[in-house]
């Protein structure tokens, strides 16, 4: 009976799996990774990472002149849509950290990245992971591992922080003349923006790891890929 | 029926060997090239003489398909994954790690090959190559290389069809030799669903 379900799990798996693979996806791919674009992709996912983050520090700094002026509900209501706008973003994040990952496996070799820092966090459990994160880092063999498992320490920095927004949202509506839920946003928000910057880093990092990838190794099809930059772009906005 | 089923299926898979020739996809995967071949011959040569297809025969024939089956898994991981230096290292652990454990397996676990106790070793032997396959596309999604389409085919095709080939000998080892008429059957129309997709997938442009 055994060898029937490892054969039957081994069919699930390759129709699953290898069925849904789609090679022009693939092929994009590709491209995207050797279009050697390093300097101006990263220019151009630091600003839209910004963009998210500046719509929400915006509405976070009129809920603090409302609570200020004493206006509790409009402040509430303010805290709520730069909660809603950082949650979308972390939604974001993640999707654009899983497409990091696929393309790190691709890339033929991946240039030493640092750990994510501590000092530049405000929370204390993100900080405490980027200390965790930083000793673990060390233990990892080869390059490669340790810019996947930074990849998954800022996902999972980004978790942590929008629990920690939507708690000081629940505890801002609860009482919203305390200082402490606002300063817990603040202090959420700054640690969203340090995680978007080591993204940014991440992936200028891995534009560069990509872009020493030597094509003449690669097979025929692969070796003209890359030097449209609309193939680039396009890939960015399906990754997107 | 089984014979209008063998005929059926020698006709697919003559049709898939061409379309592999005349759309020059060979060099997708030689071992399976061959062992489409392979299962030409063996099937006309078996329907053209019947008194010929003797347990001997049929131990010959299902050792040339596994070790086909085996052949195709180290054949598709060098031709997939060699031009890529930064997986291809990888690819061969796993890979390498995999044939050995399955090879040993085989060799160590299960008794001596007779007609007589086919079901007891053929399912572990067909599993062990299905993994393989297996391990070899799950590599290809990790690392997203770009495999042609016929390579996808081939592996989309006979991954499932060898799981029926499992079940089947596993039916025979419950039900006793006397269900091999109806299992003939059932793995005679599975065979030529498969040869049909891969002569449509060798036709086919890519």
């Amino acid at each position: 009976m055994t060898p029937v379900i490892l054969a039957a799990v081994a069919a699930a798996v390759v129709v699953l799996v290898f069925g849904r693979f789609d090679r022009t996806r693939a092929l994009k791919r590709w491209g995207f990774v050797l279009s050697g674009r390093a300097e101006k992709a990263t220019e151009a996912l630091r600003s839209r990472l910004a963009e998210d983050t500046e719509i929400a520090s915006h509405a976070y700094g009129l809920a603090l002149t409302r609570k200020a002026s004493l206006s509790y509900d409009e402040a509430v209501r303010l805290l709520a849509i730069a909660a809603d706008t950082i949650e979308e973003a972390a939604e974001d994040r993640h999707r654009r950290l899983r497409a990091l990952s696929v393309y790190a496996r691709m890339a033929e070799a991946i240039v030493p990245v640092p750990p994510v820092a501590p000092a530049q966090f405000k929370l204390a459990e993100t900080r405490s992971l980027a200390m965790i994160a930083r000793w673990l880092h060390e233990l990892l063999n080869s390059y490669q591992e340790r810019f996947r498992f930074r990849l998954a320490v800022i996902g999972f920095g980004v978790r942590l922080v929008v629990r920690s927004i939507r708690g000081s949202r629940i505890r801002a509506s609860i009482e919203p003349s305390e200082a402490e839920p606002y300063q817990t946003f603040g202090d959420s928000l700054h640690d969203f923006r340090a995680l978007d910057a080591e993204q940014v880093e991440s992936f200028r990092q891995l534009m560069r790891s990509a872009a020493a990838t030597d094509r003449a190794s690669l097979p025929e099809g692969l070796r003209t890929l890359g030097g449209d930059e609309a193939g680039g772009e396009a890939e960015e906005k399906s990754e997107k | 029926m089984h014979r209008a089923l063998a005929f059926l299926g020698l006709g697919l898979a003559g049709a898939a060997v061409l379309g592999i020739v005349g759309r020059r996809k060979t060099t997708a995967c030689v071992s399976f090239s061959v062992l489409m071949a392979a299962s030409v011959g063996f099937t006309a040569f078996f329907l053209l003489f019947p008194n010929r297809y003797t347990p001997a025969a049929f131990l010959a024939k299902q050792g040339i398909y596994d070790s086909l089956l085996f052949g195709m898994s180290v054949e598709l991981s060098f031709r997939v994954f060699s031009a890529f230096r930064g997986i291809a290292d990888s690819a061969r652990k796993v890979l390498g790690g995999l044939v050995l454990v399955s090879t040993s397996a085989v060799f160590l676990l299960t008794p001596q090959a007779a007609y007589s106790e086919f079901w007891r070793y053929q399912p572990s032997v067909t599993t062990a190559g299905v993994w393989c396959l297996t391990c070899v596309s799950l590599l290809i999604v990790w690392y997203q290389i770009p495999v042609a389409a016929f390579t996808k085919a081939i592996v989309m095709a006979y991954v499932p069809y060898q799981v029926v080939f499992v079940i089947l000998v596993d039916i025979i080892r419950r039900q006793g030799w006397g269900v091999v008429p109806e299992v003939n059957l059932a793995n005679a129309a599975a065979y030529d669903v498969m040869v049909a997709y891969l002569a449509y997938a060798a036709w086919r442009k890519d």
